[in-house]
């Protein structure tokens, strides 16, 4: 496919879909090789980037200046509201305090036939955030120590086992798990997303895929730190000691990634 | 420009150091790069080294050096188009990866530049991601924005995660806003103490690094016919096809492609001129 004829360029909005990522490989290709030569054309391309960009980051203000002007009308409301807050808690004392008042004049206790509830309210208090932090990975807490006080009484420690944060799983990986790349498919054949190792055993990795593509291999902690990445063949055996944890892993060329999988290390 | 008949007369003139088509092959390479970068979700903004941010030029001439050591010091054979781009992605990936690193880096030490440029792409992602689940009021999106983002400098600054790339570190945020969409449709009444002034800090990022480019284009935006602007803003923001767009107008499809194009071509005019 080449592209020479800038009547066809335009007529399919190709500069357009470029920027948008809508053209297929063999159009893309073909286009970005005539943008080698054609001044023109790459000219369309950065003013359309621009614009697309400009359209984006004018709704994107738009969106954030609402929300700005409904923090200003958000601010009187709160004003407005916590003064009558402090009125009604005048209000509500002074009325406690005549009924307080009253029956200590009357001699009047309340009496179960005469059971007068005094509804008490509460002056709203503002609620404040809980403090509690907003998880993506929960933490869960599985052991309670319980301690000795030391008068005989025992005293319940909760304490969060570190070990079990190793096994949490990561969302960003477990999306990814059996992720094929497009461009062409490789078969796993171990290790399967199942398989548990005992921590001090090797782990064997092999694929069956396209002979002429090279992989690296990479291995991730559950929170994405990279313990190993190197150029592989299949099958290839992993021969570091590592920690019990979950852990994913990836084979990549040098442009995407190609499986994403996992396993567990047991002690 | 150089002349260059075909690509092999292309590579040759590179093989010679040609300086005249080593400055076309540049600008090409920004071009290849940047919508590489668009279609695999990564940021060529978010970059940086030791020093600070960087801009995308200094990562634009690492890349021309890569390739230039590639075709010149190594004398690689380059076989066609399709190889030279796939060579320049490869130089590109790994570069992107270094640099990424370190604006992560900047991120978790809470660099102001750095968090401005984080923030200035994010946010566009995230009206779009409120504006795929339909997400009706427009008001609480600051709100939940920036609540995510303040969780997400707390998480980043524990110092616990890791990530590969800015695709996977957009993921993470949005996992975060996601759950904070939820949390706030059940407690829709929390505090908005904390929030506003999150939000009156946020108001202060609204100066970003834009060029002149960007606010010019903004006001001829701003000129553009009521119709002209919904059109374009549907279409670029919020990914919807025209067949859509025109159903919601009341109007023809073929009347809402021309509106359309005629908006683009007021615009492309008057970013000629600027």
């Amino acid at each position: 496919m080449e592209f020479n004829d800038h009547k066809e360029i335009l007529e399919k909005d190709i500069v357009e879909r470029y920027v948008l990522s809508h053209l297929s490989d063999d159009e893309e290709i073909a286009f970005e090789e005539h943008l080698l030569y054609c001044l023109k054309c790459r000219e369309e391309v950065r003013k359309m980037e621009k614009i697309v960009f400009s359209v984006q980051q004018t709704e994107s203000s738009r969106i954030v200046a609402s929300g700005n002007k409904n923090l200003q009308v958000r601010k009187k409301i709160r004003a407005g509201k916590l003064l009558l807050k402090v009125a009604a808690g005048i209000v509500l004392l002074a009325g406690i305090s005549s009924i307080i008042y009253y029956f200590s004049r009357n001699g009047k206790s309340i009496t179960e036939d005469k059971k007068e509830q005094i509804v008490a309210t509460q002056i709203d208090s503002v609620n404040s955030l809980s403090g509690e932090q907003e998880r993506s990975i929960p933490e869960k807490i599985i052991d309670t120590i319980e301690i000795d006080s030391g008068d005989g009484k025992i005293l319940p420690q909760k304490n969060k086992n570190l070990m079990a944060q190793a096994f949490l799983p990561n969302q960003i990986f477990e999306n990814a798990l059996e992720n094929i790349a497009r461009s062409g498919g490789v078969k796993i054949e171990i290790p399967k997303n199942s398989d548990t190792f005992r921590q001090n055993s090797q782990i064997e990795f092999k694929w069956k895929s396209d002979p002429t593509t090279d992989f690296v291999l990479a291995i991730f902690t559950n929170t994405g730190e990279i313990l190993f990445e190197e150029p592989v063949s299949s099958p290839y055996i992993f021969k570091k000691e590592l920690k019990p944890g979950l852990y994913y892993w990836q084979l990549e060329t040098d442009l995407e990634t190609f499986y994403t999988g996992k396993f567990v290390v047991q002690q | 420009m150089p002349d260059i008949g075909n690509f092999e007369i292309f590579i040759s003139k590179l093989k010679e150091d040609d300086i005249e088509s080593w400055a076309f092959a540049y600008e090409h390479v920004e071009l290849i790069v940047r919508n590489w970068c668009r279609k695999n979700k990564l940021e060529l903004e978010w970059i940086g080294d030791i020093n600070g941010v960087n801009n995308e030029g200094e990562l634009f001439r690492s890349i021309c050096n890569g390739l230039r050591q590639t075709v010149i010091n190594e004398n690689e054979n380059i076989s066609g188009f399709s190889d030279y781009k796939k060579k320049t992605l490869i130089i590109t990936a790994r570069l992107l990866k270094e640099k990424f690193s370190d604006f992560y880096s900047l991120l978790k030490t809470g660099n102001d530049r750095a968090w401005k440029r984080f923030d200035e792409r994010l946010r566009i992602y995230a009206i779009k991601w409120f504006s795929n689940r339909n997400y009706q009021r427009e008001s609480d999106i600051p709100d939940i924005y920036n609540e995510s983002l303040k969780t997400m400098l707390e998480k980043i600054s524990g110092n616990k995660l890791f990530f590969k790339n800015s695709s996977m570190l957009k993921s993470y945020f949005f996992s975060i806003l996601e759950n904070k969409t939820k949390e706030y449709k059940r407690k829709n009444n929390f505090t908005m103490d904390i929030i506003d002034d999150v939000l009156e800090g946020a108001s202060v990022m609204e100066t970003n690094e834009y060029d002149d480019t960007y606010f010019f284009l903004k006001n001829e935006l701003n000129k553009l016919a009521d119709t002209e602007q919904y059109i374009l803003k549907e279409f670029y923001m919020y990914d919807k096809n025209l067949l859509h767009i025109a159903k919601e107008l009341h109007i023809s499809y073929e009347n809402c492609r021309v509106i359309k194009h005629r908006a683009i071509k007021k615009l492309m005019e008057a970013v000629k001129i600027h």
